[in-house]
Protein backbone atom coordinates (compact mmCIF):
# COMPACT_ATOMS: atom_id res chain seq x y z
CA UNK A 1 0.00 0.00 0.00
CA UNK A 2 1.63 2.96 -0.98
CA UNK A 3 1.58 6.20 1.28
CA UNK A 4 3.60 9.42 0.24
CA UNK A 5 5.07 10.37 3.95
CA UNK A 6 4.21 7.02 6.41
CA UNK A 7 6.77 3.90 5.50
CA UNK A 8 5.37 1.96 7.77
CA UNK A 9 2.27 1.83 5.81
CA UNK A 10 3.69 -0.38 3.42
CA UNK A 11 4.49 -3.03 6.05
CA UNK A 12 2.17 -6.03 6.72
CA UNK A 13 -0.28 -6.40 9.33
CA UNK A 14 0.57 -9.12 11.54
CA UNK A 15 -2.85 -8.86 13.79
CA UNK A 16 -2.40 -12.60 15.51
CA UNK A 17 1.30 -11.33 16.69
CA UNK A 18 -0.32 -7.83 17.51
CA UNK A 19 0.05 -7.58 21.43
CA UNK A 20 -1.58 -3.99 20.73
CA UNK A 21 -5.29 -3.26 22.35
CA UNK A 22 -6.45 -1.07 20.11
CA UNK A 23 -8.35 -2.41 17.41
CA UNK A 24 -6.44 -2.76 13.49
CA UNK A 25 -8.65 -2.66 10.94
CA UNK A 26 -9.04 -6.02 8.84
CA UNK A 27 -7.65 -5.71 5.84
CA UNK A 28 -10.14 -6.61 2.86
CA UNK A 29 -8.20 -6.62 -0.25
CA UNK A 30 -4.62 -7.68 0.62
CA UNK A 31 -3.54 -4.33 1.37
CA UNK A 32 -3.13 -2.96 5.44
CA UNK A 33 -5.28 -0.44 6.64
CA UNK A 34 -3.31 0.42 9.59
CA UNK A 35 0.43 -1.67 9.70
CA UNK A 36 1.47 -2.65 12.92
CA UNK A 37 3.99 0.04 13.56
CA UNK A 38 1.49 2.63 13.27
CA UNK A 39 -0.76 1.26 15.31
CA UNK A 40 2.07 1.19 17.80
CA UNK A 41 2.82 4.51 17.38
CA UNK A 42 -0.69 5.87 17.67
CA UNK A 43 -1.15 3.74 21.08
CA UNK A 44 1.96 5.67 22.34
CA UNK A 45 0.68 8.78 21.26
CA UNK A 46 -2.82 8.25 22.91
CA UNK A 47 -0.40 7.10 26.03
CA UNK A 48 1.16 10.98 25.99
CA UNK A 49 4.53 10.29 24.76
CA UNK A 50 5.69 13.72 23.14
CA UNK A 51 8.03 12.04 20.68
CA UNK A 52 5.30 9.56 19.00
CA UNK A 53 2.78 12.30 18.98
CA UNK A 54 5.21 14.35 16.94
CA UNK A 55 5.87 11.64 15.15
CA UNK A 56 2.44 11.08 14.05
CA UNK A 57 2.35 14.17 13.49
CA UNK A 58 4.89 14.53 11.38
CA UNK A 59 3.81 11.76 9.35
CA UNK A 60 0.17 13.22 8.57
CA UNK A 61 0.57 16.63 8.78
CA UNK A 62 1.09 17.08 4.75
CA UNK A 63 -2.42 15.77 3.67
CA UNK A 64 -4.09 17.51 6.63
CA UNK A 65 -2.82 20.27 4.91
CA UNK A 66 -4.87 19.35 2.12
CA UNK A 67 -7.50 18.91 3.67
CA UNK A 68 -7.28 22.47 5.33
CA UNK A 69 -6.72 23.90 2.00
CA UNK A 70 -9.85 22.37 0.27
CA UNK A 71 -11.94 23.51 3.16
CA UNK A 72 -11.03 26.73 4.32
CA UNK A 73 -12.05 29.83 2.75
CA UNK A 74 -9.74 31.38 0.45
CA UNK A 75 -7.11 34.09 2.20
CA UNK A 76 -6.89 31.81 5.34
CA UNK A 77 -3.53 30.83 6.41
CA UNK A 78 -3.21 27.22 6.33
CA UNK A 79 -0.16 27.65 8.53
CA UNK A 80 -2.26 29.00 11.38
CA UNK A 81 -4.89 26.25 10.77
CA UNK A 82 -2.08 23.60 10.99
CA UNK A 83 -0.65 25.02 14.20
CA UNK A 84 -4.39 24.15 15.54
CA UNK A 85 -4.66 20.72 14.52
CA UNK A 86 -1.47 20.00 15.96
CA UNK A 87 -2.49 21.86 18.96
CA UNK A 88 -5.41 19.73 19.19
CA UNK A 89 -3.98 16.68 18.54
CA UNK A 90 -1.30 17.25 21.72
CA UNK A 91 -4.36 18.12 24.36
CA UNK A 92 -6.84 15.48 22.93
CA UNK A 93 -5.31 12.33 21.25
CA UNK A 94 -5.52 10.86 24.41
CA UNK A 95 -8.90 10.25 23.99
CA UNK A 96 -8.50 8.10 21.47
CA UNK A 97 -8.97 4.51 21.58
CA UNK A 98 -9.23 3.05 18.38
CA UNK A 99 -6.01 3.55 16.75
CA UNK A 100 -8.08 3.25 13.34
CA UNK A 101 -9.72 5.95 14.00
CA UNK A 102 -6.86 8.54 14.50
CA UNK A 103 -6.90 9.25 11.30
CA UNK A 104 -10.58 9.81 10.43
CA UNK A 105 -10.73 12.06 13.97
CA UNK A 106 -7.76 14.01 12.63
CA UNK A 107 -9.97 15.03 9.66
CA UNK A 108 -12.87 16.01 11.36
CA UNK A 109 -10.79 18.23 13.55
CA UNK A 110 -8.87 20.03 10.73
CA UNK A 111 -12.41 20.47 8.81
CA UNK A 112 -13.74 21.75 12.16
CA UNK A 113 -11.09 24.11 12.16
CA UNK A 114 -11.27 25.14 8.78
CA UNK A 115 -15.07 25.64 9.13
CA UNK A 116 -14.23 27.85 12.44
CA UNK A 117 -12.14 30.26 10.11
CA UNK A 118 -14.79 30.48 7.87
CA UNK A 119 -16.28 32.11 10.23
CA UNK A 120 -13.70 34.29 12.14
CA UNK A 121 -14.19 37.97 10.98
CA UNK A 122 -10.05 38.10 10.64
CA UNK A 123 -10.21 36.48 7.62
CA UNK A 124 -10.51 39.80 5.51
CA UNK A 125 -7.49 41.12 7.80
CA UNK A 126 -5.81 37.89 7.07
CA UNK A 127 -6.96 38.38 3.41
CA UNK A 128 -5.04 41.77 3.04
CA UNK A 129 -1.88 39.71 4.65
CA UNK A 130 -1.76 36.98 2.38
CA UNK A 131 -1.94 39.15 -0.43
CA UNK A 132 1.34 40.95 0.68
CA UNK A 133 2.81 37.95 1.36
CA UNK A 134 1.70 36.49 -2.64
CA UNK A 135 2.89 39.64 -4.02
CA UNK A 136 6.61 39.46 -2.30
CA UNK A 137 6.53 35.72 -3.34
CA UNK A 138 5.48 35.95 -6.87
CA UNK A 139 8.61 38.95 -6.76
CA UNK A 140 11.12 35.99 -5.98
CA UNK A 141 9.47 33.05 -8.32
CA UNK A 142 6.67 34.92 -10.33
CA UNK A 143 6.12 31.68 -12.67
CA UNK A 144 5.84 28.91 -10.24
CA UNK A 145 4.34 30.58 -7.31
CA UNK A 146 1.79 32.25 -9.27
CA UNK A 147 0.47 29.11 -10.84
CA UNK A 148 0.28 27.17 -7.37
CA UNK A 149 -1.38 30.10 -6.38
CA UNK A 150 -3.90 30.59 -9.23
CA UNK A 151 -4.54 26.87 -9.23
CA UNK A 152 -5.30 27.19 -5.42
CA UNK A 153 -7.93 30.18 -6.36
CA UNK A 154 -9.32 28.07 -8.66
CA UNK A 155 -9.38 25.12 -6.09
CA UNK A 156 -11.25 27.08 -3.11
CA UNK A 157 -14.30 28.01 -5.97
CA UNK A 158 -14.63 24.37 -5.74
CA UNK A 159 -17.47 22.60 -3.21
CA UNK A 160 -14.78 20.86 -0.70
CA UNK A 161 -16.57 17.72 -1.41
CA UNK A 162 -14.48 17.74 -4.67
CA UNK A 163 -12.13 20.05 -3.63
CA UNK A 164 -10.96 17.32 -0.87
CA UNK A 165 -10.38 13.93 -2.40
CA UNK A 166 -8.47 15.78 -5.59
CA UNK A 167 -6.30 17.59 -3.22
CA UNK A 168 -5.32 14.19 -1.35
CA UNK A 169 -5.24 12.71 -5.02
CA UNK A 170 -3.09 15.13 -6.74
CA UNK A 171 -1.15 16.59 -4.45
CA UNK A 172 -0.86 14.12 -1.41
CA UNK A 173 -0.90 11.34 -3.69
CA UNK A 174 -3.06 8.92 -1.72
CA UNK A 175 -4.79 6.12 -3.23
CA UNK A 176 -8.35 5.96 -4.01
CA UNK A 177 -8.73 3.81 -1.51
CA UNK A 178 -7.15 5.65 1.03
CA UNK A 179 -9.17 8.62 0.19
CA UNK A 180 -12.42 6.25 0.76
CA UNK A 181 -10.81 5.07 4.00
CA UNK A 182 -10.62 8.65 5.27
CA UNK A 183 -13.64 10.25 4.06
CA UNK A 184 -15.76 7.29 5.06
CA UNK A 185 -17.07 6.64 1.31
CA UNK A 186 -16.84 3.66 -1.24
CA UNK A 187 -14.18 4.16 -3.66
CA UNK A 188 -16.62 4.41 -6.25
CA UNK A 189 -17.89 7.58 -5.35
CA UNK A 190 -14.55 8.92 -4.45
CA UNK A 191 -13.86 8.20 -8.13
CA UNK A 192 -17.17 10.05 -9.15
CA UNK A 193 -16.29 12.86 -7.07
CA UNK A 194 -12.33 12.78 -8.35
CA UNK A 195 -13.63 13.09 -11.96
CA UNK A 196 -16.07 15.64 -11.11
CA UNK A 197 -13.77 17.68 -9.30
CA UNK A 198 -11.13 17.68 -12.38
CA UNK A 199 -13.93 18.49 -14.78
CA UNK A 200 -14.67 21.65 -12.93
CA UNK A 201 -11.29 22.36 -12.75
CA UNK A 202 -10.91 22.62 -16.22
CA UNK A 203 -13.93 24.28 -16.68
CA UNK A 204 -12.51 27.22 -14.22
CA UNK A 205 -9.69 27.03 -15.89
CA UNK A 206 -11.46 27.88 -19.07
CA UNK A 207 -13.12 30.82 -17.92
CA UNK A 208 -10.23 32.09 -15.96
CA UNK A 209 -8.20 31.76 -19.46
CA UNK A 210 -11.38 33.57 -21.59
CA UNK A 211 -10.82 36.55 -18.80
CA UNK A 212 -7.24 37.13 -19.38
CA UNK A 213 -6.32 40.08 -21.85
CA UNK B 1 -9.60 -2.16 -5.95
CA UNK B 2 -5.48 -2.14 -8.17
CA UNK B 3 -5.33 0.04 -10.82
CA UNK B 4 -5.28 -2.12 -13.64
CA UNK B 5 -8.01 -4.24 -12.24
CA UNK B 6 -10.56 -1.02 -12.85
CA UNK B 7 -12.87 -1.06 -15.83
CA UNK B 8 -11.40 1.10 -18.49
CA UNK B 9 -14.84 1.77 -20.01
CA UNK B 10 -16.98 3.05 -16.96
CA UNK B 11 -20.53 3.71 -17.23
CA UNK B 12 -20.76 6.90 -16.65
CA UNK B 13 -24.34 6.68 -15.08
CA UNK B 14 -23.36 4.87 -11.93
CA UNK B 15 -22.12 8.01 -9.93
CA UNK B 16 -25.23 9.50 -8.63
CA UNK B 17 -26.35 6.30 -6.70
CA UNK B 18 -23.02 6.20 -4.62
CA UNK B 19 -23.16 9.98 -3.72
CA UNK B 20 -24.66 10.63 0.22
CA UNK B 21 -26.57 13.51 0.58
CA UNK B 22 -27.07 13.30 -3.56
CA UNK B 23 -29.89 15.27 -2.89
CA UNK B 24 -29.07 18.64 -3.99
CA UNK B 25 -31.69 20.48 -1.38
CA UNK B 26 -29.71 18.58 1.28
CA UNK B 27 -26.55 18.87 0.31
CA UNK B 28 -24.61 21.71 0.94
CA UNK B 29 -21.73 21.69 -1.29
CA UNK B 30 -24.42 21.22 -4.10
CA UNK B 31 -23.39 23.16 -7.13
CA UNK B 32 -25.38 22.63 -10.03
CA UNK B 33 -22.61 22.03 -12.28
CA UNK B 34 -21.79 18.90 -10.28
CA UNK B 35 -24.93 17.32 -11.03
CA UNK B 36 -24.74 17.54 -14.50
CA UNK B 37 -23.79 13.50 -15.58
CA UNK B 38 -20.23 12.79 -16.39
CA UNK B 39 -19.18 11.63 -19.98
CA UNK B 40 -17.36 8.24 -20.14
CA UNK B 41 -14.42 10.43 -21.38
CA UNK B 42 -14.06 12.67 -18.55
CA UNK B 43 -14.00 9.42 -16.31
CA UNK B 44 -11.13 8.13 -18.41
CA UNK B 45 -9.74 11.30 -18.61
CA UNK B 46 -9.08 11.40 -14.62
CA UNK B 47 -7.88 7.74 -14.34
CA UNK B 48 -5.83 8.52 -17.17
CA UNK B 49 -4.31 11.74 -16.29
CA UNK B 50 -4.21 10.15 -11.72
CA UNK B 51 -1.98 7.58 -13.60
CA UNK B 52 -3.90 4.29 -14.55
CA UNK B 53 -2.25 3.38 -17.57
CA UNK B 54 -5.07 1.25 -19.25
CA UNK B 55 -7.29 4.46 -19.03
CA UNK B 56 -4.20 6.17 -21.07
CA UNK B 57 -4.19 3.87 -23.43
CA UNK B 58 -7.68 3.35 -23.73
CA UNK B 59 -7.95 7.74 -24.46
CA UNK B 60 -4.81 7.45 -26.65
CA UNK B 61 -6.80 4.82 -28.74
CA UNK B 62 -9.91 7.43 -28.65
CA UNK B 63 -7.18 10.10 -29.89
CA UNK B 64 -6.22 8.13 -32.85
CA UNK B 65 -9.26 8.18 -34.48
CA UNK B 66 -10.37 12.42 -32.79
CA UNK B 67 -7.25 14.28 -32.41
CA UNK B 68 -9.32 16.78 -29.52
CA UNK B 69 -9.20 14.02 -27.36
CA UNK B 70 -5.48 14.46 -27.06
CA UNK B 71 -6.36 18.08 -27.21
CA UNK B 72 -8.16 17.19 -23.85
CA UNK B 73 -5.82 14.55 -22.25
CA UNK B 74 -3.16 17.40 -22.81
CA UNK B 75 -5.31 19.93 -21.02
CA UNK B 76 -6.01 17.74 -18.08
CA UNK B 77 -2.50 16.04 -17.77
CA UNK B 78 -1.51 20.12 -17.42
CA UNK B 79 -3.95 21.12 -14.68
CA UNK B 80 -2.19 18.03 -12.83
CA UNK B 81 1.42 19.64 -12.93
CA UNK B 82 -0.60 22.56 -11.42
CA UNK B 83 -1.73 20.67 -8.62
CA UNK B 84 1.73 19.18 -8.02
CA UNK B 85 3.07 22.58 -7.96
CA UNK B 86 0.57 23.53 -4.99
CA UNK B 87 1.16 19.95 -3.49
CA UNK B 88 4.90 21.56 -2.81
CA UNK B 89 3.50 25.01 -1.73
CA UNK B 90 1.17 22.52 0.64
CA UNK B 91 4.06 20.53 1.60
CA UNK B 92 6.06 22.91 2.11
CA UNK B 93 3.95 24.88 4.67
CA UNK B 94 2.97 21.61 6.71
CA UNK B 95 6.63 20.49 7.27
CA UNK B 96 6.96 24.11 8.94
CA UNK B 97 4.42 23.29 11.48
CA UNK B 98 5.58 21.09 14.64
CA UNK B 99 3.75 20.56 17.46
CA UNK B 100 3.58 22.56 20.55
CA UNK B 101 5.84 22.20 23.59
CA UNK B 102 3.65 23.11 25.87
CA UNK B 103 0.01 21.70 26.11
CA UNK B 104 -2.00 24.66 26.10
CA UNK B 105 -1.72 28.00 24.46
CA UNK B 106 2.26 28.33 22.60
CA UNK B 107 0.42 29.57 19.17
CA UNK B 108 2.53 30.98 17.08
CA UNK B 109 2.30 34.86 16.88
CA UNK B 110 0.93 34.89 13.50
CA UNK B 111 -1.77 33.23 14.74
CA UNK B 112 -2.75 36.08 17.37
CA UNK B 113 -2.93 38.64 14.68
CA UNK B 114 0.03 41.40 13.98
CA UNK B 115 -2.02 44.00 15.71
CA UNK B 116 -2.01 42.91 19.14
CA UNK B 117 1.51 42.29 18.43
CA UNK B 118 2.09 45.86 17.82
CA UNK B 119 1.53 46.21 21.18
CA UNK B 120 5.57 46.35 21.84
CA UNK B 121 6.69 43.03 23.79
CA UNK B 122 9.73 42.66 25.52
CA UNK B 123 11.19 39.17 25.29
CA UNK B 124 14.19 38.44 27.38
CA UNK B 125 17.02 37.33 25.40
CA UNK B 126 18.25 34.45 26.06
CA UNK B 127 21.60 35.45 27.72
CA UNK B 128 19.66 36.75 30.49
CA UNK B 129 17.69 33.29 30.95
CA UNK B 130 20.73 30.76 30.76
CA UNK B 131 23.09 30.45 33.52
CA UNK B 132 25.29 33.28 34.00
CA UNK B 133 28.07 31.05 35.93
CA UNK B 134 29.58 28.86 32.94
CA UNK B 135 30.61 26.38 35.48
CA UNK B 136 26.57 25.98 35.90
CA UNK B 137 26.07 26.06 32.24
CA UNK B 138 28.40 23.08 31.98
CA UNK B 139 27.13 20.96 34.71
CA UNK B 140 23.12 21.67 32.96
CA UNK B 141 24.69 20.29 29.67
CA UNK B 142 26.10 17.01 31.49
CA UNK B 143 23.29 16.65 33.34
CA UNK B 144 24.89 16.88 36.91
CA UNK B 145 22.68 18.80 39.86
CA UNK B 146 21.56 18.45 42.78
CA UNK B 147 19.50 15.30 43.36
CA UNK B 148 15.77 16.53 45.40
CA UNK B 149 13.61 14.53 47.10
CA UNK B 150 10.54 15.92 45.35
CA UNK B 151 9.70 18.58 42.79
CA UNK B 152 8.43 20.47 45.93
CA UNK B 153 11.60 20.06 47.72
CA UNK B 154 13.34 21.70 44.09
CA UNK B 155 10.86 24.42 43.65
CA UNK B 156 12.00 25.55 47.90
CA UNK B 157 15.36 24.96 46.87
CA UNK B 158 15.14 27.20 43.52
CA UNK B 159 13.18 30.21 45.58
CA UNK B 160 15.63 30.10 48.35
CA UNK B 161 18.26 30.47 46.23
CA UNK B 162 16.59 32.91 43.62
CA UNK B 163 15.89 35.08 46.56
CA UNK B 164 19.82 34.90 47.46
CA UNK B 165 20.62 35.97 44.36
CA UNK B 166 17.98 38.61 44.08
CA UNK B 167 16.49 37.04 41.16
CA UNK B 168 12.86 36.56 43.15
CA UNK B 169 12.52 39.53 45.22
CA UNK B 170 8.43 39.33 46.28
CA UNK B 171 6.72 36.48 47.80
CA UNK B 172 5.79 34.08 45.75
CA UNK B 173 1.52 34.41 45.49
CA UNK B 174 -0.47 31.89 46.57
CA UNK B 175 -1.41 29.30 43.79
CA UNK B 176 -4.29 30.07 41.55
CA UNK B 177 -6.74 27.28 40.97
CA UNK B 178 -7.49 26.37 37.33
CA UNK B 179 -9.30 23.50 37.72
CA UNK B 180 -10.09 20.15 39.89
CA UNK B 181 -11.95 17.03 39.93
CA UNK B 182 -12.27 14.11 41.72
CA UNK B 183 -10.26 10.84 41.00
CA UNK B 184 -12.83 8.34 41.07
CA UNK B 185 -11.85 4.81 43.36
CA UNK B 186 -10.81 6.76 45.78
CA UNK B 187 -7.62 8.16 44.35
CA UNK B 188 -8.41 11.46 46.12
CA UNK B 189 -8.50 14.41 43.69
CA UNK B 190 -6.60 16.14 40.40
CA UNK B 191 -5.92 20.00 41.52
CA UNK B 192 -4.60 22.01 38.50
CA UNK B 193 -3.21 25.08 39.82
CA UNK B 194 -0.82 28.09 38.64
CA UNK B 195 2.39 29.00 40.61
CA UNK B 196 3.42 32.47 39.63
CA UNK B 197 6.84 34.12 40.58
CA UNK B 198 7.74 37.35 40.30
CA UNK B 199 11.53 37.80 38.72
CA UNK B 200 13.87 40.68 38.33
CA UNK B 201 16.71 39.66 35.54
CA UNK B 202 19.39 41.86 34.57
CA UNK B 203 20.16 41.67 30.87
CA UNK B 204 22.79 43.10 28.60
CA UNK B 205 20.67 43.66 26.04
CA UNK B 206 16.27 43.00 25.27
CA UNK B 207 14.71 42.75 21.99
CA UNK B 208 11.07 43.84 21.30
CA UNK B 209 8.83 42.53 18.79
CA UNK B 210 7.35 44.98 16.41
CA UNK B 211 5.31 44.35 12.75
CA UNK B 212 7.50 45.28 9.92
CA UNK B 213 6.84 45.81 6.41
CA UNK B 214 3.69 45.83 4.83
CA UNK B 215 3.38 42.05 5.66
CA UNK B 216 3.24 43.30 9.29
CA UNK B 217 5.84 40.23 9.77
CA UNK B 218 7.14 40.14 13.38
CA UNK B 219 10.78 40.86 13.64
CA UNK B 220 13.11 41.05 17.34
CA UNK B 221 14.67 43.97 17.13
CA UNK B 222 17.62 44.76 19.08
CA UNK B 223 17.86 46.66 22.10
CA UNK B 224 21.22 47.89 23.71
CA UNK B 225 21.41 50.37 26.92
CA UNK B 226 22.86 53.99 26.42
CA UNK B 227 26.21 54.11 27.17
CA UNK B 228 27.18 57.52 28.86
CA UNK B 229 28.37 58.38 25.77
CA UNK B 230 25.48 58.31 24.05
CA UNK B 231 23.13 60.31 26.47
Amino acid sequence: MHHPQTHAMQQPVHQQSSPVEFAVETPTAGEAVLSLAEARLFERAAAGERGAIAEVWRSNRRWIAAVLAAHAPRGTDVEDLLQEVAATLVSKCHHIRDAGSLRGWLRVVAVNAARMAARGKSIERRAVRNFAQEVAAARANPRTVGDARDTLDLLAALPPLYAEPLLLQSAQGLTQRQIAELLDVPETTVETRLARARRMLRQLAREQEGTMP
Amino acid sequence: MSESQRDPNPDPSHDPSHEPNHDPNHDPNHEPAADAGLTELEVLLSRAVAGDRTALDEVRRRGARDASVLDELALWQADELRLARVARELHATADRVETPRAERGARRWSGLGWAVAAVLAVVWSLQALAPSNPADRRASVAGVAPSFASSDEAFDAYLSKAREEGVVTDDVAPPTLLRSRELGGGRGFEVVIVRQIIERRVSPEIYRVAPMGETGQLRQILVRPRTDLVQ
